[in-house]
């Protein structure tokens, strides 16, 4: 199968922060990949090499073979930015146009505005348009090129349900058609709903490369919230925090872990169970000295 | 060929759709002409296309400061100038395009001037003579396009307007574009050659008396040309440096 994109052991520093730190990926033609990671772990700095927007130290990127920094490289592709913000005094119908028309055979304006509501958008001031429009038109402007690639930044942040699903059946019927997606998301449901691969990032680094189903398992982990006299130490969980009597757990499996602490006669109230970030699981299952200190105790 | 329109397109009609841009770029020439300099222009034609010659100079200043200086300022800090960049095209529909909005813009503002001129004074420039003018002025302008150029990648968005207009008014005003050299302060006279705007009068000048451009004021805005072509390419690439790393 051919590469779509291609990131060549690249490292890229912003004064003493590294952003990414040797990191080599492939996307291939026809593939749906999610680049799943907290905040600062190197995901719009990723997109940034493979879109032609910095350039790395060390490594290099390359679009279908070519150089993104060369604009040829860049006609097959769509990006949606991570944050839209659009010229002040531009409509919306014009910027579709300027976006289209650099492209040799753009979708066409009526499949545009139709797949993402922008009837009754097309004369209002782009920069006046809520935030969620916005970001919807963003969206939209990735797909006017009719790209081969598209990338997505943090495509659906601060967007309602409904604008979400609509956005992501249109995904969907993308990638379904053969187009090669590269999506970023703090979330793994939105990784899930279009992904069949992920790679996790933390720390300007892969940290795993695998499929959904997998790294959803290992990233469901949740928060145990419970009042008790003496610490709950279980082996199905482990303690992150501790106020006073409030102790703070975190489990891959709550039922196990909430059976166990019965089992084990441990006294508790007051017991909330909520989902974990993403920032939690990572440092459950992949950072290294919580993997130590785990296996010490 | 077709981007170049498109980014015509982008560039001139946001500048057409803001008054914060196209009142004092159109606009302010015609009007203060139209108080201080149509006055004096109303018996004596030599007074009047000198006059005419000296606010179309300033004029075509204002482009440069504020399409060139203030617009890149401002669109720098966009986040839309990074989705731009990931568009399939180079730099030069972009350039093509700011060029070609200043030449709309300069029509737009010496044309308003000049019908202003036909009404109000006693000028009576020929044809060839507004033709030099035009001409002169679009020649002259090339250094005042990298000034601004230069204030624009080396200015914040917010500071960009008080900073365009600290270098717009004095010059114009040091280079005899609203009071003739002659009548300025002595040791204003006496800086005349190292001001720019001095020479683009100069130019604007010789054009309305019908004469040869001097030599002495092509070489030194040619200097200039060098001069702001080199501080423009190196905030460029400090601007550059600082986007991609």
């Amino acid at each position: 199968m051919a590469i779509a994109a291609e990131l060549c052991d690249v490292t890229v520093r912003y004064r003493s922060i590294t952003a990414l730190n040797c990191v080599s990926l492939q996307l291939n033609e026809g593939e749906a990949l999610a680049m799943l990671g907290p905040n600062g772990a190197g995901k719009t700095t990723a997109i940034g090499l493979l879109t032609g927007l910095c350039k790395s130290r060390q490594g290099r990127a390359l679009l279908f073979g070519q150089n993104p920094r060369l604009p040829e490289a860049r006609g097959l592709i769509g990006v949606t930015p991570q944050e839209a913000s659009f010229p002040i005094n531009m409509k919306v119908g014009e910027l579709l146009e300027f976006v289209r028309s650099h492209y040799p055979e753009p979708k066409s304006r009526e499949e545009i505005i139709e797949a993402f509501g922008l009837t009754n958008l097309l004369d209002r001031f782009a920069s006046r348009m809520s935030g969620g429009q916005q970001r919807n038109f963003a969206v939209a402007l990735a797909f006017s090129g009719n790209p081969k690639v598209v990338f997505l930044d943090e495509p659906t942040t601060g967007l309602d349900i409904e604008a979400r699903s609509k956005i992501w059946s249109y995904v969907r019927r993308y990638r379904d058609g053969g187009g090669t997606l590269l999506l970023t998301t703090h979330y793994i449901e939105e990784a899930e709903a279009i992904a069949a691969r992920v790679i996790l990032l933390n720390e300007g680094e892969i940290v795993e490369d695998s499929s959904v189903e997998e790294i959803k398992r290992r990233v469901n982990v949740r928060i145990l919230k419970l009042t008790a006299l003496r610490p709950p130490e279980i082996a199905t969980a482990s303690i992150q925090n501790r106020e006073g009597d409030r102790y703070t757990l975190i489990a891959s499996d709550a039922d196990a872990a909430v059976r166990e602490l019965v089992t084990a006669g441990h006294e508790f109230s007051d017991i909330e169970v909520l989902p974990a970030s993403l920032e939690d699981a990572i440092s459950i299952h992949w950072a290294p000295q919580n993997l130590r200190e785990t296996g010490d105790k | 060929m077709t981007l170049g329109i498109t980014y015509l397109k982008v560039v001139a009609v946001p500048l057409m759709r803001s008054p914060g841009y196209w009142v004092p770029v159109v606009l302010f020439p015609s009007l203060l002409f139209a108080f201080f300099g149509a006055g004096p222009s109303e018996d004596d034609p030599r007074i009047a296309g000198f006059l005419l010659a000296s606010w179309s100079a300033f004029a075509v200043l204002g482009i440069g400061f504020f399409q060139f200086g203030v617009s890149i300022a401002q669109s720098r800090e966009e986040k839309w100038t990074d989705f731009v960049r990931t568009l399939p095209a180079g730099a030069m529909p972009k350039i093509t395009a700011q060029l070609g909005t200043a030449a709309l813009f300069l029509v737009l503002a010496l044309g308003l001037l000049w019908i202003l001129a036909f009404f109000l004074t006693s000028q009576s420039l020929a044809t060839q003579q507004y033709l030099q003018l035009g001409f002169s002025l679009l020649v002259g302008m090339v250094p005042f396009l990298f000034l601004g150029v230069t204030l624009g990648f080396a200015l914040p968005a917010r500071v960009a307007v008080p900073i365009a207009n600290l270098f717009y008014l004095p010059l114009s005003y040091l280079g005899g574009l609203w009071i003739p050299p002659d009548q300025l302060p002595k040791i204003i006279q006496d800086l005349g050659p190292f001001v720019p705007t001095r020479h683009l009068g100069e130019l604007a000048w010789a054009a309305v008396l019908g004469v040869p451009p001097p030599l002495a004021s092509i070489g030194a805005l040619g200097v200039f040309t060098v001069l702001f072509l080199a501080t423009a390419v190196f905030f460029w690439r400090r601007d550059e440096v600082s986007r991609s790393n």
